[in-house]
């Protein structure tokens, strides 16, 4: 019998030209609002007002997030499937909602780091 | 001692929603806590011993719970929503924490998403004005009349004013020249308009018509003339008239109100579009003169 490959249709070649396209049509960059929500919840499942803290201190005092944008970002972030909500698993927290990063959410992350550190690299070479 | 509550009337345009907020502020500075966000005046309860400073924010909201928490986390206690997607949080004033802590919105994506949001429903506005004020510029130019006239004007001075709040929603942080009465002239063009389909609506209607198989002759002149009917004007204004007249003989039909005569026409078939007639008030007679006489068809449709 012959043994046909599984991939009859080219779908694996369309999905793989598919992402490539993808990577370079997302490769906008990210607000600094979502870098470091994105950062933040990197190091774990956080809420809000926790990310809030957290980026307060990552960027050194630097940037805050307001309630209204922090609300506006996660919903973009869910809609577009880089983050998830889950409830929290700590006691006496039970009912609190926290945000995680989904692989999606962290690939974003990572391409966003690749810009930045591209973009820093471009700062020490020469003219 | 019983709380005292107030209900204060007053109305802001989308786009002054930081005068808004600067209002409450100082008005649970002076002991007035806002109870719950209306559109036409909200309700304040009196406590003097408490302030807070306010926020709104422009938002279809689906998740009401996630959004209401997210602020709560941050410190901000939800108040009300109104039903065209204002919602009011406050939170307790404390002078040694900087002015960022009381700011929703810190980044200019996000404060552009929100007059955005406001800005597409103003755009949406814009372009039905655009539309209603073409249709009644066309009606102007077909049958000028006075109630088209203050309509068209409404609808222009209400597309300037949408322009005009677009324009201001979507400026960047700046400091507002002056206030500009908004609220007040939307007043008017509302009661312009009000006034004008009033105008329109019970405007009488003045037509009429006579048919008779065999009719005798009139004399020339109007002094004997037959009176078909009359116009009873209560406005001045134009008054545009469809005339028709089928008869065995050339006849002659004029309207006067005995001190000036506002149309004169002569034929055996007469069919006439009458675009300009304007009237003063009282009565106009409609006359039928210089006619052989036989049968006679006359039909005026004027409103």
């Amino acid at each position: 019998m012959i043994q046909l490959s599984d991939d009859i249709t080219g779908d694996d070649s369309i999905v793989a030209r598919q992402k490539e396209v993808g990577r370079l049509k997302k490769s906008e960059p990210m607000s600094e609002s979502y870098f470091y929500i994105l950062l933040c919840l990197s190091k774990g499942p956080n809420h809000g007002y926790g990310i809030m803290q957290m980026t307060e201190r990552l960027s050194q005092g630097e940037v805050k997030i307001g309630s209204g944008t922090m609300y506006g970002a996660t919903s973009n972030m869910m809609k577009k499937d880089w983050i998830t909500e889950v409830m929290s698993e700590e006691p006496g927290f039970e009912r609190r909602r926290l945000y995680q990063l989904t692989p999606e959410g962290r690939e974003a992350l990572d391409t966003e780091i690749e810009r930045l550190r591209r973009m820093l690299a471009g700062v020490e070479m020469e003219g | 001692m019983a709380k005292k509550y107030k209900t204060i009337p007053k109305v802001y345009a989308a786009w002054d929603y930081k005068q808004e907020i600067a209002d409450l502020d100082r008005l649970s500075e002076q002991g007035w806590q806002l109870v719950e966000g209306r559109l036409f005046g909200s309700k304040f309860e009196q406590n003097p011993n408490l302030r807070y400073r306010y926020q709104l924010d422009y938002r279809k909201v689906t998740d009401l719970p996630r959004y209401i928490g997210t602020f709560r986390e941050h410190g901000w206690e939800y108040v009300s929503s109104t039903f065209n997607d204002w919602h009011y949080f406050r939170k307790l004033y404390d002078p040694s924490l900087p002015e960022s802590e009381y700011e929703i919105l810190t980044d200019t994506q996000s404060v552009r998403e929100m007059t955005g949001r406001w800005a597409k429903l103003g755009v949406f506005f814009l372009v039905l004005m655009g539309l209603i004020l073409a249709v009644d510029v066309a009606r102007m130019i077909w049958q000028p009349r006075l109630p088209v006239l203050m309509q068209t004007l409404s609808y222009l001075l209400l597309f300037g004013m949408f322009f005009i709040g677009v324009r201001r929603m979507r400026q960047p942080e700046r400091k507002r020249a002056k206030t500009f009465p908004f609220v007040l002239i939307f007043l008017l063009i509302c009661g312009s308009l009000g006034a004008s389909i009033v105008l329109d609506v019970f405007r009488p209607d003045m037509s009429s018509k006579m048919h008779a198989a065999e009719y005798g002759a009139i004399p020339a002149g109007l002094s004997e003339a037959v009176c078909l009917n009359q116009l009873n004007v209560r406005y001045p204004d134009n008054y545009p008239m469809r005339l028709e007249v089928h008869a065995d003989a050339p006849v002659t039909v004029t309207i006067t109100n005995e001190k000036e005569t506002v149309l004169t026409l002569t034929g055996t078939d007469i069919k006439e579009s009458i675009r300009w007639m304007p009237l003063t008030p009282g009565f106009w007679n409609v006359y039928l003169s210089d006619f052989a006489g036989g049968a006679i068809d006359v039909e005026y449709r004027v409103k």
